[in-house]
């Protein structure tokens, strides 16, 4: 019951990666892990839409196009979600390990908030959601993460390899508003069936960041575990800034 | 984050009126109350009476029923939470994109099962109450909600075949025997029916009296609302 869940004490600790695309998640999560894995801890990692029960169905809906509505779209990632916090959340804070989360529940409110949607609702929906030891949330610029997005893309493909960026940038935002709004943000023609520029793609995905991000703002504001990174600086420093934030959180 | 203090003060559940040009029209019950059957017979009353229906099932969107079939056929234990969070998805799907429209439409909406069946069934699994309410706050009071009530020992006679896993809610550990689980779930599922039906103000019709008996009087109620909404006379 979400009651017991969220009040019990646990001895592992939940450590929660946030940021908006392009801030760095993944990069900085790798070395920690291993960093805490050579100091002995058991670590765990647990990522966004990743269940072993739903993950790959939602992955196959965003393969096939599939346009869910946007309540349909928040509730499928919290049943995700809840599935991972059953699974393996859970279970691990219960045996006394680290559980690092590439993306926590926040995610699915700032998601709601980009594309409109009642965030009462969505703020809602996780009280069975353990409460993190720590949130590291890392922040950069919107011209930023925007350019670090669109060298991704052209890593892994051009716009038309739309499949392959979305695996890539796992329950990323890009994915999200491509089968909720029915704004295809990396398709090839807008709405009205005009052909779609990377300006105009852009456009859209520079919008829904500026929410976004704004959101996590809010959100972070009112929590008491934040660590706020500055993304901008170079990976070696997001991260020793990050140890350094869960060194003091695991005391 | 303010989700800690939302969760411990829950919105209250009581909803706007309904203000669509349509007629929303639910019937709940657990399975073998007979809802299913006069839920066919209302529409094909009002279909011959000219009226423009549609009819929606629980867990039947095209999107998300295959990922529910696929959990309850494989017998995959999920969370309450996951379940219910999953049966929202369905809900939100319908919801969208055939309840909405349909009603702005002005047209008569049949549901076999609405959203006091999650919180019946939730509740049942042991989740709040208000939380199930919030996750459906989104979703409109239905203009009319017959409830159908049979007693427990009734609807598990009722029932022929082997229940299904979840159907017995044999997630929850009640009952090594799959039957005796599903009594005593059907008996947690009647009893959180039973106060809704008191809370929300469903309408209650015996499902264990003959249909001959009580279809009338569904129709009698039915007429009453269409009277008041689109102003036509049927009985």
């Amino acid at each position: 019951m979400p009651t017991a869940i969220k009040t019990k004490i646990r001895p592992g600790k939940l450590i929660v990666i946030e940021g908006i695309d392009g801030a760095g998640k993944t990069t900085v999560i790798r070395k920690l892990k291993k960093r805490l894995r050579s100091k002995g801890h058991k670590v765990i990692l647990s990522e966004w839409r990743e269940s072993p029960t739903i993950g790959g169905y939602l992955k196959q809906l965003g393969e096939e196009g599939v346009k869910l509505c946007p309540h349909a779209f928040s509730a499928l990632h919290a049943a995700d979600f809840a599935d991972r916090v059953h699974r393996e959340i859970t279970p691990a804070l219960d045996r006394g390990d680290i559980v690092i989360c590439d993306r926590y529940f926040y995610t699915e409110i700032v998601r709601d908030a980009g594309l409109n949607m009642d965030s009462k609702w969505s703020e809602g929906l996780f009280p069975f959601a353990p409460k993190p030891d720590l949130i590291v949330y890392i922040d950069i610029s919107l011209n930023t993460s925007l350019a670090r997005v669109r060298k991704r893309i052209k890593r892994n493909g051009k716009p038309g390899s739309l499949n392959k960026t979305l695996q890539n940038t796992t329950g990323s935002l890009i994915g999200s508003l491509d089968s909720t709004t029915g704004i295809m943000i990396n398709s090839k023609y807008t709405e009205d069936g005009d052909p779609m520029t990377d300006i105009e793609r852009e456009k859209i995905k520079f919008g829904f960041q500026l929410i976004t991000r704004k959101k996590y703002d809010e959100l972070f504001k009112k929590e008491k575990n934040v660590a706020q990174i500055d993304g901008e600086k170079g990976r070696n420093t997001v991260f020793t800034h990050s140890l350094a934030a869960i060194k003091n959180a695991l005391r | 984050m303010t989700s800690k203090t939302k969760t411990k003060k829950p919105r209250k559940a009581t909803k706007a009126k309904p203000n669509h040009k349509g007629l929303l029209i639910v019937v709940e019950g657990v399975d073998g109350s007979g809802k299913s059957t006069q839920l066919e017979m209302l529409q094909n009353w009002l279909n011959a009476n000219g009226f423009a229906t549609v009819k929606t099932e629980w867990t039947s969107s095209e999107t998300i029923r295959p990922l529910i079939k696929k959990i309850k056929k494989s017998e995959t234990i999920v969370s309450p939470e996951t379940f219910s969070l999953l049966g929202l998805a369905d809900f939100a799907e319908r919801y969208q994109k055939i309840i909405a429209p349909a009603l702005s439409a002005g047209k008569i909406v049949l549901c076999d099962r609405y959203i006091y069946t999650a919180y019946a069934r939730d509740t049942s699994r042991g989740l709040d109450l208000p939380w199930v309410e919030h996750l459906y706050s989104f979703a409109p009071k239905p203009d009319l909600a017959f409830y159908f009530h049979v007693k427990p020992e009734v609807a598990i006679s009722r029932k022929i075949n082997m229940p299904k896993f979840y159907e017995a809610g044999a997630d929850l550990n009640l009952h090594p025997n799959i039957k005796k689980s599903f009594c005593i779930f059907q008996k947690r599922v009647i009893n959180a029916y039973l106060g809704l039906a008191k809370k929300e103000g469903l309408t209650v019709v015996d499902g264990e009296t003959e249909i001959c008996v009580t279809f009338p009087k569904v129709q009698h109620i039915v007429a009453k609302a269409i009277q008041d909404k689109f102003k036509i006379k049927l009985l």
